[in-house]
């Protein structure tokens, strides 16, 4: 069930309406049941594998938190079985895919292929962050199985995230929830907001980032490729910063606000900035499950800044371990890599002499620093989407063909500029004046622009008659 | 013996001025905000963390080197304190 669907917003409703009256004592076990009934629609044995994750870590984590000896081990333990999860479903559903295209004379994944449950890769994370905290006794080991369960369930972020840390989520779900006029107002603005980023904006780019490029790179201009490059930057973008905003809203809904994951990336003046404000969940997982342990570990033996391995190492290694999360392949490896060394590279000046904080930099060096950020990463997101081949023949492509122009090219580069404005212009109305600046408009316009929102998502919805899964529902 | 408050700041502030921003006659207030401000990066967190633990005996975990907890001198020493 894609939550952009009519099918979606009433089940929603039911949800909401059965909540809205049951006493508090039972609308995490209501949740939970919504919640399952949401993850059956996918296949069953999704459900059947997230049981199992729920049991084996709810009683790890127990078992963890009253262990006297053998701690570490039992948290490896609980690590390793998280992680083999992942590896079996995920990575080893990769491995025999490709090895049954082999078999096949078609060359297309055979029956063989192992089913990957959506958002398992959330699901691990979360379960992982949780027996650590245990372990380091920042947090208790839930006692109440139901909201564990639900912690792990819950239907809203189950799919995609935003990934949440047990330690702030499980004390919403034991305490009472209010849910008044002002929320109800909030997040049914972040839900219209989310909606438009997916259904008008990403739909958009996406058309615009046809697959067929990819194919055939060399029968397109070097201004082409450059369009499609920016299209699919904001494709992926408002695709996934749209999931998250209808996500955050329908929670806002039940009363339990989950966390924001994007905050105009594309207006990121470095990469460090980047990387706070592109999917901060698990920017932050990252930052510290993998960064800080690593970095301190390093300081520890050799307490320079200066020093090549506090340089390199943190940076690469926990850029490939995000890689490695969205998918085990060497294209995705090769994204994780250059994010790497783009963090590492924007260091070195810090090395010699005194940081000058971004925002004191002279104006045309904020906006310089946001070109050459968004540049970067635009490039990066060609080995994110492509296969190694493909990226490769399309960069060949970008610095071979020129000066062809051809009248096409001029037509796709229109087509991404004219969303291009829609598109900053709501990152640029968000980012100044708050993610819910339309609530201190006048009702009129209000009133006026969710109208027009309404008739663009239908028209949108009557043009786009396979309206593509979310990016992020893969990982 | 217990340190003061003020024990902390010195010495945080020393550290911050000398290996943190290479500058040590940069004029650092108590409630100057050092990540959001843009002074500092995150890996200066894990810098600061290896210090607290050397210079305190105090170990920050990882999950607490926050902007929220970390971000002003002051945050700081009050996170020392706490232990």
């Amino acid at each position: 069930m894609s939550i952009t669907t009519l099918t979606f917003a009433g089940f929603v409703l039911l949800v909401l309406a059965v909540y809205y009256i049951l006493p508090h004592r039972f609308q995490n076990a209501w949740l939970l049941t919504a919640s399952y009934v949401f993850y059956l629609t996918f296949t069953w044995q999704f459900s059947a594998i997230l049981v199992v994750m729920t049991l084996v870590n709810y009683w790890l984590a127990r078992w963890l938190e009253q262990a006297e000896r053998r701690k570490k081990a039992l948290l490896w333990i609980g690590i390793g079985f998280n992680l083999a999860v992942l590896a079996f479903l995920k990575y080893a559903g990769y491995f025999v895919a490709q090895f049954t295209a082999r078999l096949n004379s078609s060359g297309e994944p055979g029956a063989l292929a192992i089913l990957l449950p959506v958002g398992l890769s959330f699901t691990v994370v979360q379960a992982i962050s949780y027996l650590v905290d245990v372990s380091r006794k920042q947090t208790q080991a839930s006692t109440r199985p139901v909201d564990f369960a639900l912690y792990f369930a819950y239907f809203p972020k189950l799919t995609s995230g935003p990934i949440e840390r047990a330690r702030t989520f499980l004390p919403l779900l034991a305490q009472p929830r209010r849910v008044d006029n002002r929320a109800i107002a909030e997040n049914f603005t972040r839900i219209v907001v989310g909606l438009v980023r997916k259904m008008i904006l990403a739909n958009a780019f996406t058309a615009l980032a046809p697959t067929s490029v990819l194919q055939d790179p060399s029968s397109s201009s070097p201004l082409a490729l450059m369009a499609w490059l920016v299209a699919y930057a904001f494709a992926i973008y408002n695709d996934f910063a749209g999931y998250t905003s209808i996500a955050r809203g329908v929670s806002g809904l039940i009363g339990i606000e989950l966390s924001p994951n994007f905050e105009a990336p594309y207006f990121s003046r470095n990469f460090t900035e980047f990387w706070n404000r592109w999917h901060i969940s698990l920017s932050n997982w990252l930052r510290d499950y993998i960064y800080l342990p690593i970095s301190r570990a390093l300081l520890r033996r050799n307490p320079s800044r200066g020093n090549i391995a506090n340089l390199i190492v943190p940076p690469i290694v926990t850029m490939l371990v995000s890689a490695l999360w969205h998918e085990a392949a060497l294209h995705m490896l090769i994204w994780g890599l250059l994010h790497g060394i783009y963090q590492v590279v924007e260091r070195i000046p810090s090395l010699r002499g005194p940081l000058i904080p971004v925002q004191k930099l002279p104006r045309w060096r904020q906006v310089a620093g946001a070109l050459v950020v968004f540049v970067l990463a635009a490039l990066a997101w060609l080995p994110f989407r492509a296969s190694l081949p493909e990226a490769g023949r399309f960069l060949a492509a970008l610095a071979t063909n020129w000066p062809l122009l051809p009248s096409t090219s001029w037509m796709g580069l229109a087509g991404v500029t004219a969303m291009l404005v829609p598109a900053l212009a709501l990152d640029a109305l968000q980012a100044h004046s708050g993610e819910l600046v339309f609530l201190r408009w006048p009702r009129l316009v209000q009133a006026g622009l969710l109208a027009g929102v309404i008739l663009a998502v239908f028209l949108v919805s009557q043009t786009y008659l396979n309206v593509p899964t979310f990016v992020y529902q893969g990982f | 013996m217990a340190l003061s408050r003020e024990d902390v700041k010195l010495q945080l502030r020393d550290f911050i001025l000398k290996e943190l921003l290479n500058n040590p006659s940069y004029p650092l207030q108590d409630d100057e905000a050092l990540i959001t401000g843009g002074l500092i990066d995150s890996f200066s967190l894990a810098q600061v963390g290896v210090f607290v633990e050397t210079a305190f005996n105090v170990y920050i975990p990882d999950t607490d080197l926050t902007v929220a907890n970390m971000d002003t001198l002051e945050q700081m020493a009050s996170r020392v304190l706490a232990g």
